[in-house]
């Protein structure tokens, strides 16, 4: 009888311990919140700006090796976006977060075409899995001005020919 | 003056000095020059947004520019030099020097060395653009070292050529149009993939090339930082260049035809 | 002689552009170079000018054989027909120019050149760009190139070239003086048959590579027999009786001139009639008339002879 039980018990906590093994795995990155500033932004073309990007890990597990990947688009496909073009690197890795850790990343960003666009971050576990966090959007609007003058080269493309040109005009001028 | 005297020894300073006028004191270099500072300036431009909108390197930039300058500083050279003999047998001044005992090696080398003098304008003139971009990524001496030193060797060896095509071509158009025409056939393997150019065909296509090379040339040292001392080989063919297609040219001018463009 | 050829001959390919030519000329003389088109007097004054090679044949200019080019360069003076001029340049600074190609020194080519273009009338246009020379202009300025370094020969293709007929006259005359007062043997090339005929000394006519005659011009006329006509001016209202009188001779042709109604060309037979022939006729029937003349007592007619080709066409 004893021995039945005993046996009863052990299927029992094998039953058991199948029937969690799957929502263990599944809540090992705990809960993760993003928070981004500013939450609206207003630049120009070639104008820097930086993101602050805050993850925090709410949960009370660790969280697995995490990743943290930037997009920019054009909701409306108005314009088309290219965000390498826009930032030369778009996925970094935050390793893992211990319940209640805070990871801030600044993201420098630099828009190459005007318009209307949306950024928002993703949070990822780096194993493969179908966890994903993402933040609210950030309204984005670049205004087309851009710098009239890029790497100081404007005087010298500017002189140049107008020197030269001048001289042009007073050699053909005093030749006639 | 009496009909027995002989122009002295070196008269080729005499139609440089008559060349060098017709070229600055009309408009024609001055036009030529301004087209090419034109150009440059729409290049360094567009090079300077680019690296401002972070869409190139600020090295790339100065490469690119760099390379704009010995190209087209190149081409200015060799349109000169292209029209120096032709267009006097086309405009019909050509067989007046030619009745004179002035000796064809002059006439050549005096209009060669009017003609370089277009490479050495164009050359001055791209210095600021290549100070302030190089300045940025702090290579202005090795832009400027590269540009007076590989630039000038690759223009000297073209001008010679447009000086020797020009001397067996019949019509002007014909000289211009063969002069451009291998400037950039010479310049086309410089822009190949750089893993072409990595490969023991491509690299030899490079250096025996004396234009590509001298491109690239220009490349590694202003954007992929190689330095000087793994890429003086790049030199090597436009040196031999210049020096043979400069006895070519002279020695062309023993065989200088008036022809008939009428 | 100034300059002497003997068989020249050049060749493009098969074709024979120049065919044994030999001709002279002696200093102070100004010798005619006549023939059409294509004839090879420019392929000859090329090769006399060192600018071509002949394939045979030899010459000496200026006491310099053709084999010693550079002597022969420095002992002549060359206008070429289509000769270019560089308009970017000023004329008196072109003319320094050539001067010093011809060893001056900068003073003298200087001094040279002031006094060319006071000869040739461009005296108060030595500053200017030739750009702005009118044709006739540039082609005193190319006579005045072709003097720049004192040449014992000259040789002048179609120098009056767009010059108005006084300037034509002036420039004759001055290459004539030059001639004279230099000892310069000058060759000249030039469809003017007139002009030739008033300014040559001697005259050598040139067809398809060859010389077909020279001298002095009324040895080449004669030597053409061109004396085949007359030309006869009448009243319009004698024309009828006039023809019909001279039609009646059996060696003579009269006919009514397409160009004139009052003028009757007429035919001679050569060797039997002349144009004594024709004034006996007409005093004999007591014709009056106004003028007669014989035709083809000219150069241009013995040239028309000689070369079946009209000179009113002729370049070089």
């Amino acid at each position: 009888m004893i021995r039945r039980s005993v046996r009863f018990v052990l299927v029992a906590a094998a039953v058991l311990l199948l029937a969690l093994a799957q929502p263990l795995a599944a809540t090992t990155d705990g809960h993760v919140t993003i928070d981004v500033t500013p939450s609206t932004s207003a630049v120009e073309v070639g104008g820097d700006f930086t993101l602050e990007i805050v993850v925090t890990n709410t949960g009370d597990t660790e969280t697995s090796a995490l990743a943290v990947h930037l997009d920019i688009t054009d909701p409306t496909g108005v314009g088309s976006v290219d965000p390498e073009d826009w930032s030369s690197t778009l996925t970094r890795q935050i390793g893992t977060l211990a319940p209640g850790a805070v990871r801030t990343i600044s993201w420098d960003v630099k828009p190459i075409s005007g318009g209307d666009f949306r950024a928002y971050v993703v949070v990822l576990p780096e194993a493969p899995g179908t966890d994903i966090w993402t933040s609210d959007g950030i309204a984005l609007v670049v205004n087309e001005q851009r710098s009239i003058n890029p790497e100081g080269v404007l005087p010298v493309v500017v002189a140049a020919p107008a020197v030269i040109g001048l001289g042009l005009i007073s050699r053909l001028r005093r030749r006639r | 003056m009496t009909s027995e005297t002989l122009p002295a020894s070196g008269s080729w300073r005499l139609v440089a000095g008559q060349e060098l006028r017709d070229l600055w004191l009309s408009a024609k270099g001055l036009s030529v020059l301004f087209a090419y500072t034109l150009l440059l300036s729409v290049m360094a431009y567009a090079a300077a947004s680019d690296a401002d909108l972070n869409l190139l390197d600020a090295r790339e930039s100065v490469g690119i520019v760099g390379q704009a300058a010995i190209g087209l500083g190149t081409l200015a050279a060799l349109v000169v030099s292209a029209d120096a003999i032709s267009g006097e047998r086309e405009r019909g001044t050509l067989e007046m020097i030619l009745v004179t005992p002035l000796p064809r090696r002059d006439l050549v080398l005096g209009k060669l060395l009017a003609a370089t003098t277009m490479w050495v304008a164009a050359l001055l003139v791209s210095l600021p653009y290549l100070a302030v971009m190089a300045d940025g990524p702090g290579v202005v001496l090795d832009a400027v070292l590269v540009i007076v030193v590989a630039g000038s060797l690759v223009a000297a060896a073209l001008t010679a050529l447009g000086l020797a095509v020009s001397a067996v071509s019949m019509s002007n158009r014909t000289s211009l149009a063969a002069s451009v025409g291998l400037l950039l056939v010479l310049a086309a393997p410089s822009q190949l993939p750089s893993i072409t150019a990595k490969g023991a065909v491509g690299s030899v296509l490079i250096k025996a090339n004396p234009v590509a090379a001298g491109l690239r040339l220009t490349n590694q040292v202003l954007v992929k930082q190689t330095g000087w001392s793994s890429e003086w080989t790049l030199l090597v063919s436009p040196a031999i260049a210049a020096v043979l297609l400069t006895a070519l040219a002279i020695r062309m001018s023993s065989r200088l035809e008036l022809g008939d463009s009428r | 002689m100034l300059l002497r050829c003997e068989n020249l001959t050049v060749r493009y390919g098969a074709k024979t552009a120049v065919d044994r030519l030999s001709f002279g000329v002696e200093p102070g003389e100004v010798y005619g170079l006549l023939g059409p088109n294509g004839a090879g007097k420019t392929s000859a004054i090329r090769a006399l000018t060192t600018i071509l090679e002949a394939d045979s044949g030899t010459a000496v200019i200026g006491g310099s054989p053709l084999t010693d080019p550079t002597a022969v360069r420095a002992n002549i003076g060359v206008l070429p027909e289509s000769t270019g001029y560089p308009g970017t340049q000023r004329a008196i600074e072109h003319l320094i120019f050539h001067g010093r190609l011809f060893g001056a020194d900068k003073r003298a080519a200087s001094e040279r050149a002031e006094v060319l273009l006071n000869d040739v009338g461009l005296a108060d246009h030595g500053a200017d760009l030739i750009r702005t020379f009118s044709r006739g202009m540039r082609q005193r300025l190319g006579i005045a190139r072709a003097l720049v370094n004192e040449p014992r020969v000259v040789f002048l293709d179609e120098p009056t070239l767009g010059l108005d007929p006084a300037g034509k006259q002036e420039i004759l005359d001055r290459l004539r003086a030059t001639a004279a007062a230099n000892g310069t043997a000058v060759v000249l090339c030039s469809h003017l048959l007139d002009e030739v005929e008033r300014v040559c000394d001697r005259v050598a006519i040139m067809d398809d590579g060859k010389l077909v005659t020279s001298g002095t011009v009324a040895e080449v006329v004669s030597s053409a027999s061109v004396i085949a006509g007359a030309r006869l001016d009448i009243d319009p209202r004698d024309t009828s009786r006039v023809l019909a009188t001279l039609n009646e001779h059996p060696d003579l042709r009269a006919v009514i001139s397409p160009a004139l109604p009052s003028r009757v060309d007429i035919d001679l037979r050569p060797g039997q009639t002349s144009i004594i022939d024709v004034a006996e006729v007409l005093g004999s029937h007591r014709l009056p008339f106004i003028a007669l003349e014989a035709r083809g007592a000219r150069l241009s007619d013995a040239f028309l002879q000689l070369t079946t080709k009209d000179p009113g066409v002729i370049t070089t």
